[in-house]
């Protein structure tokens, strides 16, 4: 199972920092997570940056990308100010 | 001498502190119209006022407190004032913007700005009401923190203090409003130089808009997108800017070990979020905004403020610490000891680098936390050794130790908390930037190459263009009494509330490419003689207010003519392309070894900006720029 971590208004508002989910594309981990979390929904969580590996998936295959059990993919609320 | 334009009181005081007097300012509406208000106006009233270099610590050097015409009418995020002088820490001019109530009640009490020259003979403070300015003996606020000497003062007036740092002539002291600080530049070293521990002001006068029915109006609109922005509305509120730690973490921008890295391992521990869920009580916001950015936190039974993010990472990752609750009992003393943040935090950082390559034998080393507190102390009272030399600077510590090039500062000023070499925009900004490693003043790019937007963070293309460009409307903007964060409701809410979205991806491929388009509009603004109040409010409520007509084409002119007319008082300090430097960790090695673009190409970056700011080969505005932009 992947690691799921969670930032910003998204951690804030679910209450939930972690969780582990499983399928073999990003797209399939989106589905897993909502299952267990109908709170994030998948059309909600595609609008978060999410990075696999620390990876942007911009720089990757988007929802189509691999996922491996030990991957570590990270779900964001877009951020900005400073 | 009386204004036709709305907004303003029409009057600025110049208060002579060595004798005791004071007498109207003469400031025309012409030079209004050419300089707005705000650090504009203050870079104005410095040009025509200090001809020569001059020691910023000496009796010569001025400082000019500033108001902008929206200051005080009501409009969103509009509280904000302005403190300019030559800074200690850099030699060259530094304007430092402040939120809290002291501009407003400056305005109220009748005033524009304040022009503060000379020094006084005994340790004084200023109490401002309307037309009466009394010097009054500070011998009791001496020694005080800033907290301190506030509730000595007591009222409901607005008041600016300086802490201990200020009077010890710490070279990054700050000034301090309520628990806002004028933080950067070391302007409270130039109070605490002229014997002058306080400013308090009130008075009864009324700022009156020249529409009043279109302000409200546009006002209520403005709110109401503030409100629903995702930035604006929804993660400043919750997060603060301390939300976006994490970002720059994934982003590489998130400064480590002395800008070693990009990327710290306790990056989770510092951030907003843990903030949030562990440490935070309320938001909290300025006079008249609705966005509320401030954090509220307890310390040792005590509420107080928050720190921002440059304060998270400088005080966190850039020291290998991932403990919060220290940072946050650092921030609340810094401010009480009246010491800028950023520039603190550089120091310590500085010295445990030098500390451990062996050129400067002290007792601070990276991720030792359990000295932190007391050198602070001693830095503010200059009480030892170590905490006189950290008062310096960065500058002057490698001057005396070695390490230029590690010595993060630009101009003498402490670069803040973001990685330049995965953003190279901002690298320039940092380098190029009037009052020296300022993230704002370099034009805050960052928010395009990884935090806002995610345009290509190493590229070299468009980044010049986009740096005048932003650098232009965020010195019109601050000129005009707004806050920066109202800016960022100029981004369409789709390009950031869908970042994988297929438009934000178009544009983000495709920002770097419109360098030439943004080289016209800024040669040529008056092609944007448009006013599109849905994007850019702020020249709307300026003419709702003033009665003046500009619009976004003019703002970039007038942002274009304060940041030139700033470049031009730094000339006669010395300044020319040499200065516009970064260290070599920075420009000369590589970010992550296995991509060859991360570092910043800053002759190449310069040699295009210049051009788009119309500068000679050496960093100078020509003579015909100069005519062109009225400057006189």
């Amino acid at each position: 199972m992947a690691t799921v971590k969670f930032f910003g208004l998204l951690r804030i508002q679910t209450g939930i920092a972690e969780a582990k989910a499983e399928g073999k594309t990003l797209k399939e981990v989106l589905y897993d997570i909502q299952r267990q979390y109908p709170s994030m929904t998948v059309k909600e969580l595609k609008k978060k940056v999410i990075y696999v590996n620390g990876k942007d998936i911009n720089q990757l295959k988007f929802f189509r990308t691999k996922i491996n059990p030990n991957d570590e993919i990270t779900i964001m609320s877009p951020v900005s100010g400073g | 001498m009386a204004t036709k334009y709305g907004g303003y009181t029409g009057k600025i005081l110049k208060i002579n502190l060595s004798d005791s007097s004071y007498e109207e300012y003469p400031f025309s509406d012409r030079e209004r119209e050419l300089y707005l208000g705000g650090k504009i106006m203050a870079a104005k009233i410095l040009y025509d006022n200090i001809k020569t270099k001059i020691k910023p610590l000496s009796k010569e050097n001025i400082l000019v407190i500033t108001t902008s015409p929206l200051t005080g009418t009501g409009t969103p995020s509009s509280s904000r004032f302005n403190i300019s002088s030559i800074s200690p820490l850099t030699g060259l001019l530094c304007s430092s913007n402040c939120g809290g109530s002291f501009g407003f009640n400056l305005k109220r009490a009748g005033y524009d700005g304040l022009v503060i020259c000379g020094k006084a003979k005994t340790k004084t403070y200023l109490n401002i009401t309307n037309d009466k300015v009394e010097f009054l003996p500070a011998d009791k606020l001496w020694g005080m923190t800033t907290g301190e000497a506030q509730e000595a003062l007591g009222g409901k007036s607005g008041k600016i203090v300086i802490g201990p740092a200020g009077e010890n002539l710490v070279r990054y002291a700050c000034i301090v409003s309520e628990e806002r600080a004028a933080g950067r530049g070391g302007l409270g070293a130039v109070m605490g130089s002229k014997n002058l521990k306080a400013i308090v002001a009130q008075g009864n006068f009324v700022s009156q808009a020249k529409d009043k029915e279109k302000l409200k109006k546009l006002s209520k609109k403005w709110v109401k997108k503030l409100k629903e922005h995702p930035l604006t509305g929804e993660q400043l509120p919750k997060l603060g800017t301390a939300g976006l730690i994490s970002k720059m973490h994934f982003k590489n921008l998130l400064a480590t070990k002395n800008f070693s890295y990009g990327q710290f391992e306790g990056h989770d521990k510092i951030n907003g979020e843990y903030m949030a869920e562990h440490h935070l009580i309320k938001n909290s916001g300025c006079i008249s905004c609705p966005i509320k950015c401030g954090r509220v936190v307890e310390v040792d039974g005590k509420q107080v403020k928050g720190p921002e993010l440059e304060t998270l990472g400088l005080l966190g990752a850039n020291i290998l610490n991932d403990n919060i609750e220290l940072i946050l009992r650092w921030n609340h003393l810094l401010d009480e000891m009246g010491m800028d943040t950023i520039s603190a935090a550089g120091c310590l950082s500085f010295a445990m680098e030098l500390n451990e390559k062996g050129l400067w034998k002290n007792e601070l080393e990276f991720g030792k936390t359990d000295n932190i507190e007391r050198i602070i102390k001693e830095t503010a009272f200059r009480s030892s050794a170590i905490g006189n030399t950290l008062a310096d600077g960065t500058r002057e510590m490698s001057k005396k130790f070695g390490g230029e090039d590690f010595c993060i500062s630009s101009k003498g000023m402490e670069i803040s908390a973001y990685e330049p070499r995965s953003a190279v925009g901002q690298g320039l900004g940092y380098a190029v930037s009037n009052r020296g490693g300022c993230h704002l003043n370099a034009g805050y790019l960052v928010v395009l190459e990884g935090l806002g937007l995610s345009i290509n963070q190493y590229t070299h293309w468009g980044k010049a263009a986009l740096t005048v460009t932003f650098q232009n409307l965020m010195e019109a903007v601050s000129a005009g009494g707004n806050c920066l964060f109202t800016t960022y409701a100029v981004f369409p809410s789709f390009l950031i509330d869908k970042p994988n979205g297929l438009i934000t991806r178009i544009v983000n491929k495709v920002m770097p490419y419109l360098g030439g388009v943004l080289y016209l509009a800024l040669k040529f603004p008056q092609i944007l003689a448009v006013n599109l109040p849905f994007i850019l409010p702020h020249p709307v409520a300026i003419n709702a207010v003033t009665g003046m007509k500009l619009n976004f084409g003019k703002m970039l002119r007038l942002g274009e003519r304060g940041y030139n007319l700033e470049r031009l008082f730094n000339k006669r300090m010395g300044v020319n392309a040499s200065w516009d430097a970064l260290p070599k960790r920075l420009t000369d090695e590589l970010q992550d070894k296995n991509n060859p673009k991360s570092k910043v190409p800053l002759e190449k970056l310069k040699k295009r900006y210049y051009k788009i700011r119309g500068w000679d080969i050496d960093g100078l505005p020509t003579e015909k720029l100069i005519k062109k932009l009225g400057i006189e």
